[in-house]
């Protein structure tokens, strides 16, 4: 009988402990946001500020089919330098490509843009950032 | 562990000054002294509304010159300046002016605190959250983990990429 019930215990106590496993998020699941609306022209702008939750450097792609051959790049919060450069993304082009920094986790970051050189304004097309 | 953080393990305001003078001397670090001009103008700060609407999309004239007008309700720890800040990268809005003002000077008031060097950061630093373009979002999130109590593994990541950004 006392060997049942502490089977039982032992049962309930795995059972919980599955359960939380099975709902605590992966500590390492990039966080998604949706840029709605990044319009870009042929001269730099940012959209907005960000901040990293895994290391490796946050991805961007378009969600809409770019009309455009567009240049994508993070750019530092405090200094406004772009240290891992631009990231070019052809028209037509909606894959994930990594923006090569910030590198480490928590590091703030702004998403900034530009179509190429000739080609003009790209106006509400949506994007989204994996960080 | 930054000097805010152990400041805030150290119960007691007393013992707290006597922690941050003992952290600037062991560091090697040099506090200066206290200004009140930059605790105000960090207060006053908090108080000024981030710029939004018409204002905020703003992008006439060189990002340098609009940045001139408005930095001057930054503070920043003495010997400091603006000087790192790109503003020929890109055609900034009055609002990503405003925004990169802020974040420049908040990372070196949090190095500053970090660091011990200068006797203002600790207050500065409490203020930072209610800045403009630091009330909402990630960029809050960040400047509420520099204040203690706050997120301590957000707060020494911070501290890095400042150290990297403009240390």
């Amino acid at each position: 009988m006392r060997t049942h019930a502490l089977w039982l215990r032992t049962s309930r106590i795995a059972a919980a402990a599955g359960l939380v496993l099975l709902a605590a998020p992966s500590a390492h699941a990039a966080v998604t946001n949706d840029a709605n609306d990044f319009n870009l022209t042929e001269s730099v702008s940012i959209y907005a500020a960000y901040a990293t939750t895994q290391t490796g450097g946050p991805s961007f792609r378009w969600l809409d089919i770019p009309s455009k051959n567009t240049y994508i790049a993070a750019g530092n919060c405090a200094t406004n330098a772009a240290p891992a450069g631009e990231r070019y993304f052809g028209a037509g082009s909606t894959s994930y490509q990594n923006l090569g920094w910030p590198t480490s986790s928590n590091a703030c970051f702004f998403l900034r843009g530009r179509t190429a050189p000739g080609e003009g304004a790209m106006t509400f097309y949506d994007g989204r950032i994996s960080r | 562990m930054t000097a805010a953080r152990l400041r805030a393990a150290i119960v007691g305001g007393g013992i707290a000054i006597l922690g941050a003078a003992a952290i600037a001397v062991g560091s090697g670090a040099q506090a200066v002294a206290a200004d009140p001009a930059d605790v105000g103008q960090a207060k006053a700060l908090g108080h000024i509304d981030a710029p939004v609407g018409a204002g905020a999309a703003n992008r006439s004239g060189s990002a340098r010159a609009r940045a001139a007008k408005v930095s001057g309700q930054v503070p920043l720890p003495k010997g400091e300046s603006f000087d790192d800040i790109q503003w020929e990268n890109g055609e900034l809005s009055d609002a990503d002016i405003q925004g990169l003002l802020e974040f420049n000077a908040a990372c070196k008031w949090w190095l500053a605190d970090a660091d011990g060097t200068s006797k203002d950061a600790p207050v500065v630093v409490a203020q930072i959250p209610s800045w403009p373009t630091m009330r909402e979002g990630q960029r809050h999130e960040i400047a509420a983990a520099m204040v203690p109590g706050g997120d301590a593994g957000l707060a020494a990541d911070t501290v890095a990429y400042c150290r990297d950004s403009v240390g």
